[in-house]
């Protein structure tokens, strides 16, 4: 009796194994893989998008894209494959809107140079991974870049970072969804904009 | 001081709302201790709604993993407060950012058998990291909690191993080899990428890349000489080694965490938590010993213990119980 549930208990947990390791791939490839491509994606959106629609939305159109295709099979390289989706999406989104010239996304320089450009570096040091963080996080709206300090750092919980700065704990998760949301943009997009909360 | 209330200066558009969502999912799944089955099955639920939905959390996670590494700055090997001072930077963040690599000076045994060479201590504290790159652009990677000795002179490039885990990237010269020495044994590289682990009484030693020697001081004095090339796997113990070979991606996988990360493989979950553990001073235990048996595949973040707890519960459907700073799995 007991034997039996247990052999059943491990055909599904081998089932739900491989769909949960499948997930974790694609996670890891797209964090390996993908995400150190951003900055050089978001400038040759900038380059070439004219459109209505802001970049952020672009660029997540452009990983819908790479993580559906990449969910079948992941491609030998990464760059081409994420550069080409961005292309084709462009020249999608240009036909739809019908606000710039065709010619607007045949500059495809940008392409070349993303396909060309050294791997992401691997062997990020730790200390200059420290360093881009902390240079990311002086560029936090000040109560953010507390509540990060306060909870990486000092290791407080949500609760006593509120009573430390004074404001709800709430407040606290507001600041933190705030900071997170930037901090990525900066990190991985190399966003300029001074911190505002938005 | 007042609560600010917290009111958006524009209104989000729709890639800013999806993040917004992504980030308060996200935050809640980092920062709460008492994560429910309840609760995960929720934030399933939200992710496979979408793939961007999914795209966004993952982006976001992974920054947020990134800034646990601002914890290194939490780091008991601060300097004394005197010197504190003296590093203090414009950001509370910066003041100590370099207090995580602590070096003293420290003349070892052997130094004095050549002129003054330029020796140095480096260590790591659990969950630290470190990259030295040497004068002559070698490199060495530290794990988590390691202490390595480099001296470096004109006529010598030597370090010892004391303790924890090194990744050797050597530029070879072949009228000054390097040498790496842990216990009674030597390492001569030959041109080569080697890792290094001394754990209590056993070294490993896996060549990645090029050739390498391996030499081992026995007791009556003679020394045992065996040359490795790419793959070669040596655990040796004092008196005792065996060589293994492994496959070009296991070497790699082998050596993930000089990237931060911990890819297993068909690894045992005793296995899993105790490379885990390596990295964390919150112990993941295992309190049942058909749980350890378990095998389980994937890419972790070294400092990623809630991953692994997931895992757990969502996989394996294991319970996890909070004991002091541990967690215990258990069926």
């Amino acid at each position: 009796m007991t034997e039996i549930s247990d052999r059943d208990r491990e055909t599904v947990c081998t089932r739900r194994q491989t769909m949960t390791s499948r997930r974790e791939e694609v996670r890891a490839w797209f964090i390996q893989e993908v995400l150190p491509l951003e900055m050089a994606l978001t400038k040759y959106l900038q380059a070439n998008w004219r459109g209505q629609a802001g970049i952020g939305d672009v660029l997540h159109d452009v990983y819908v894209k790479v993580i559906d295709a990449a969910r079948k099979e992941f491609p030998v390289s990464a760059a081409p494959f994420v550069f080409t989706i961005a292309r084709n999406l462009l020249i999608d989104r240009v036909r739809q809107e019908k606000v710039v010239p065709f010619e607007a996304v045949e500059n495809l320089e940008a392409l070349n140079i993303a396909a060309d450009s050294p791997a992401p570096d691997e062997q990020v040091i730790a200390r200059e991974e420290l360093r881009r963080i902390q240079g990311a996080l002086d560029r936090l709206h000040p109560k953010s870049r507390e509540a990060f300090v306060l909870y990486h750092i000092e290791g407080l919980s949500r609760a006593e970072i509120a009573v430390r700065l004074g404001i709800t704990e709430h407040t606290v998760g507001w600041y933190l969804n705030a900071g997170v949301r930037l901090l990525a943009d900066i990190l991985y997009r190399g966003s300029q904009d001074r911190g505002q909360p938005a | 001081m007042t609560d600010e209330p917290f009111i958006p200066t524009h209104a989000l558009n729709e890639s800013e709302t999806v993040s917004a969502h992504a980030a308060d999912r996200m935050l809640a799944r980092q920062m709460n201790a008492q994560w429910t089955d309840a609760d995960q099955a929720e934030l399933d639920a939200w992710l496979d709604e979408s793939t961007l939905h999914e795209v966004t959390y993952w982006r976001l996670e992974e920054t947020w993993i990134r800034a646990k590494r601002l914890k290194a700055l939490h780091s008991p090997m601060r300097p004394p407060p005197d010197q504190q001072n003296a590093w203090k930077r414009p950001h509370i963040v910066g003041a100590t950012a370099i207090a995580i690599v602590a070096t003293v000076l420290v003349a070892a045994n052997w130094s004095s058998l050549f002129f003054q060479p330029a020796t140095k201590t480096y260590s790591t504290p659990v969950g630290g990291h470190l990259s030295l790159t040497l004068a002559d652009g070698s490199k060495i990677d530290l794990n988590t909690d390691t202490t390595i000795t480099v001296s470096m002179s004109a006529k010598r490039r030597l370090a010892t191993l004391e303790k924890g885990e090194a990744l050797f990237s050597i530029r070879h010269d072949s009228s000054d080899p390097f040498v790496a020495m842990v216990g009674n044994h030597r390492v001569i590289d030959l041109g080569t990428q080697f890792s290094i682990r001394a754990d209590q009484s056993r070294v490993s030693v896996a060549v990645i890349e090029g050739n390498a020697r391996f030499e081992t001081a026995r007791q009556n004095g003679s020394v045992q000489t065996t040359d490795m090339s790419p793959g070669d796997v040596i655990r040796a113990t004092h008196d005792s080694m065996s060589v293994s070979r492994s496959s070009p991606q296991d070497l790699k996988n082998s050596v993930a965490w000089s990237r931060g990360l911990l890819i297993f493989h068909n690894t045992t979950f005793a296995d899993a938590v105790q490379e885990l553990n390596r990295y964390n001073d919150e112990k993941v235990v295992i309190a049942d010993a058909s749980v350890g048996k378990l095998s389980i595949g994937g890419t972790f973040y070294e400092n990623d213990v809630p991953a692994v707890l997931n895992v757990a519960q969502q996989v394996f459907g294991l319970s996890v119980h909070k004991r002091g700073d541990d967690f215990v799995i258990s069926r």
